[in-house]
């Protein structure tokens, strides 16, 4: 029976890997980790009072009772234009991203292990990309489609050092892959103009990265609470292949100098890193009989994303770094919960999302720019130990203009709108 | 008495108004003085498909001008050897592409805007230096009769009336917005002739100093209100003419480099690694000329060129030396256009600090790196010295950015995409199934230096040349002619 459940487990948390992720946190952070929490506008660090708290503050589940379960998901879908500026692709170019939805998957568990220390484990997915171009679009030559998938697997410890304040530790192990499309260009001879010779698709394997994580909680006089978390950079080398398809052209000399130099119809070997993020959170929350407030400030380490190398193994003229040059970014969020019955709960939340991504960066693959998001969420109580949270989620991007100076040559501004959608239960037993 | 104050008063906010109209650009009327890459000038020949993307063109349709007239000539143009420059095959030997690029066939273009009453707006004269656009005129009705020479053809094509210099024509055409891109051909005839030689191929720096200063003068006095921008030179090695062809060549067991052979025939010289070998050599390498016969070549040198008693022999080497000599030149003529702009108000942009940073680092355009590598590289044609219409937008919108900083206005860059997807408005060029034959070589040389003598560049001249001056060589099979 044991056994049954642990392999239970397992196969969902498989089954949530082949889910595809977005960008919505700022950069591609993703932290829509719990219906609940979502309401709250993801101030949550300092209430953490159920199983999510594995993610925004893991010293939180050394107050759990008993041993409890979280599973949910945030259904994503995003909206984004590209209004073209000169000289490429130039005024009155527009073009929609594809419209993709988004399934993020979260599992948590926790129990006691003695009254003080207690365990949980967390899987949900810290970071994601999915950017999808139309496949005749003016930026083909610099991104067509991007999936990044990050999923992890985050074991914790808590310990109730006093009634009032609990320090966690955790190990979080990133399992993630990278896939990267992209038409290849080449000016032909005849035309003197760009002639689309070919698509390269860059796919890797899913490879793993090792990190840790830190929380505080400590319950104050008065209602009032604290909650400090920090999670560390979590650095992962990809391998993969690189497969690169040849489109003819209509001038079969030029194609076949084209095809002498790239590879096509292999899958020659690709290698590339991505050096996530760190978090740190600082919370602060009160809680009355009925009302409660909580305001959390995050920095992320973006700085750590400062290029994007992607080798292709015996082909250097194929490899190419992409500068990215983020720097570490700042999250303002607040949330209030009005509890209106013993089985009702309301939330509502505010966020302020800055961008890490500097102008020249802005770009098809991540059109990123500074958001802020309204959120509204419902806690029901199904039963005495089964609770169901819903929550809305809108966020609205800062109009962000490449000014002219986008690193690729493709300028213009990007406007970009998001609604996100979770549903979460929570379990006592 | 208040009349004449009031007259005084209006006098002065005309002078204010006018003031403040060259502070901030009127574009109203825009003249262009230069040379061949002011005429769009491509491909070896000056033809409307080039013509009409010319950056003066450009600039024009950015400024909202509807009017802007051009000495166009139909498709497939005037050339120096004929008609513009075509691509026609890509070969692959020995694992190396050779481009087979020559004059497109049949008859040369003719002028369609040849009886324009006024003066054209874009004055650029393929082959003028800076003094050429101070002295010499131009008869059209040479050209409409048939009775061409290619000495001043150009010259015919764009100046007409046979009385009136470009400076003269454009003071003439009261143009609120002048551009003067000179000084190119008073340095690049040394690097396609092969030859550098202070008065014959360079010009001196004292009488650049003063053509120039005359120049510009003379447009600051006549035209006190109007913005004037001008534009530096580029070095000579930015161009594939120049850059293309290596010194040497590669044993492909050892990777040693095999030095080309320069020199004479009696008196070879192999080029050193800091030589460069110009497109011109390309049909005579073909032939195993200027490749060591170790290498599987003929022996025999490249030509270098000279001057003797019938006149200056176009080469195909430019030696270390030479170079340093042009880039010398090239150096003295951009300081005196930067001073000279700077005594008359007018503003400068820097072509040879924006090439030098496309050899170096390229463009990126819509994810595509535009490079100044010959054919592939997209920014120049397929005459290795001009500019393709890709690469004249390019241009454009350099001037575009530079006129904006200066005078604070918000001209729209170029829209690229079209020159470089074809989407949008510009026609593409046909299809047609390319060596740079030493037709198309002869063609971008004469364009710049019109007496030259090409006797050294036609492979079987070389070879006489070689077999009658080496009377030790074994096999003598006679030429014919």
């Amino acid at each position: 029976m044991r056994m049954a459940r642990r392999m239970g487990f397992l196969a969902l948390a498989a089954c949530l890997l082949l889910v595809p992720a977005a960008s919505f946190g700022a950069g591609f952070a993703l932290f829509e980790h719990g219906a609940r929490a979502v309401g709250l506008g993801g101030a949550f660090g300092a209430t953490a009072d159920d199983p999510t708290a594995i993610y925004f503050n893991p010293a939180g589940i050394a107050f759990l009772e008993g041993t409890q379960f979280a599973l949910g998901t945030e259904l994503i879908t995003e909206s984004s234009t590209f209004n073209g500026a000169n000289p490429y692709p130039g005024q009155g170019y527009s073009v929609d991203m594809k419209k993709q939805i988004f399934v993020l998957p979260q599992l948590y568990l926790t129990g006691a292990l003695t009254p003080d220390l207690h365990w949980g484990i967390g899987a949900y997915a810290p970071f994601g990309l999915g950017t999808w171009w139309p496949d005749e679009y003016a930026g083909k030559y610099v991104s067509k489609r991007v999936d990044l998938k990050v999923f992890n697997v985050n074991p914790t410890l808590s310990y109730k050092v006093t009634d009032n304040l609990a320090l966690a530790a955790g190990i979080d192990y990133f399992y993630s892959n990278l896939s990267l499309t992209q038409s290849l260009g080449a000016i032909n001879p005849y035309t003197q103009q760009v002639a689309e010779v070919g698509q390269v698709h860059l796919y890797t394997d899913f490879k793993g990265g090792f990190g840790w994580n830190v929380g505080l909680l400590g319950k104050l006089d008065g209602g009032f609470s604290i909650g400090a978390t920090y999670r560390s950079n979590v650095k992962i080398n990809y391998t993969g292949n690189a497969s690169f398809t040849q489109f003819p052209t209509g001038y079969p000399d030029f194609d076949a100098i084209v095809g002498s130099q790239i590879p096509f119809g292999t899958k020659p070997t690709a290698k590339t890193s991505i050096k996530f993020p760190d978090e740190k959170r600082i919370a602060l929350a009160w809680h009355g009989s009925k009302l409660g407030i909580e305001a959390d400030v995050m920095r992320m380490g973006w700085s750590s994303f400062q290029d994007l190398p992607v080798e292709v193994v015996g082909y250097p003229l194929l490899s190419q770094t992409r500068p990215e040059k983020y720097t570490d970014s700042d999250c303002y969020r607040l949330g209030v919960e009005y509890k209106a019955s013993p089985s009702l709960a309301l939330q509502f939340g505010l966020v302020d999302d800055k961008s890490p991504v500097p102008t020249e960066s802005v770009s098809p693959l991540l059109p990123d720019a500074e958001r802020k998001g309204a959120s509204i969420g419902a806690s029901i109580g199904l039963s005495p130990k089964t609770r169901l949270d819903v929550s809305y989620f809108y966020l609205k991007f800062k109009d962000r203009s490449t000014e002219g100076i986008n690193s690729d040559g493709y300028d213009g501004t990007y406007k970009t709108t998001a609604n996100l959608l979770g549903i979460t239960v929570v379990h006592k037993f | 008495m208040r009349k004449i104050r009031t007259t005084l008063l209006l006098g002065l906010v005309a002078a204010l108004a006018a003031g403040a109209a060259f502070a901030q650009a009127n574009f109203s009327k825009y003249e262009a003085l230069g040379d061949s890459l002011t005429a769009g000038y491509s491909a070896g020949a000056l033809t409307k498909f080039y013509q009409d993307y010319s950056y003066p063109e450009l600039l024009a349709k950015q400024f909202g001008i509807t009017s802007f007239q051009q000495p166009t000539i139909s498709d497939p143009g005037i050339g120096s050897y004929g008609t513009v420059l075509e691509l026609t095959a890509l070969h692959v030997v020995n694992g190396s592409v050779v481009p087979v690029i020559g004059p497109t066939p049949g008859n040369s273009g003719q002028p369609i805007n040849a009886t324009l009453p006024t003066s054209y707006n874009n004055l650029g004269i393929p082959g003028a230096n800076a003094g050429d656009l101070l002295t010499k005129t131009g008869d059209i009705t040479k050209l409409l009769t048939g009775n061409i020479d290619p000495n001043t053809i150009m010259f015919d094509l764009v100046l007409r009336d046979a009385q009136h210099t470009a400076i003269q024509q454009a003071i003439g055409a009261a143009p609120t917005f002048v551009t003067v891109w000179a000084g190119n051909n008073d340095v690049l005839n040394a690097a396609l002739t092969g030859v550098a030689l202070e008065g014959v191929t360079l010009t001196p720096a004292a009488q650049f100093q003063q053509e120039y200063t005359t120049l510009l003068g003379a447009l600051r006095q006549n035209l006190s209100t109007a913005a004037i921008v001008v534009g530096t030179v580029p070095d000579v090695t930015a161009i594939p003419f120049v850059s293309t062809i290596k010194p040497y060549l590669i044993n492909p067991a050892t990777g040693a480099h095999i030095p080309l052979l320069g020199g004479t025939p009696t008196a070879i010289v192999p080029l050193t690694e800091q030589d460069y070998v110009t497109l011109g050599a390309s049909s005579l390498l073909a032939q195993g000329i200027g490749i060591p016969l170790e290498a599987g070549g003929t022996g025999l040198p490249l030509p270098e060129g000279s001057v003797d008693a019938t006149g200056l022999h176009a080469g195909v080497i430019l030696r270390a030396s030479e170079i340093a000599a042009i880039q010398a030149r090239t150096n003295d003529i951009n300081g005196i256009i930067s001073a000279v702009a700077g005594q008359v108000g007018a503003k400068v942009v820097d072509f040879h600090a924006i090439f030098a940073n496309i050899v170096a680092n390229g463009v990126l355009v819509g994810g595509i790196k535009l490079e100044s590598t010959f054919l592939t590289g997209g920014i120049f044609g397929y005459d290795g010295v001009h500019p393709q219409r890709l690469g004249y937008a390019i241009v454009a919108n350099e001037w575009i950015k530079v006129i904006n900083g200066a005078y604070g206005t918000n001209v729209p860059l170029v829209d690229l995409r079209p020159f470089l997807t074809g989407e949008g408005t510009l026609t593409t060029v046909s299809a047609k199934s390319a060596v740079f034959t030493s037709e198309a070589a002869i063609s971008t040389i004469k364009l710049f230096a019109p007496n030259a003598l090409t006797d050294k560049l036609q492979p079987e001249q070389v070879v006489r040349h070689h077999l009658t001056a080496r009377m030790d060589r074994a096999a003598i099979t006679p030429l014919s002619p």
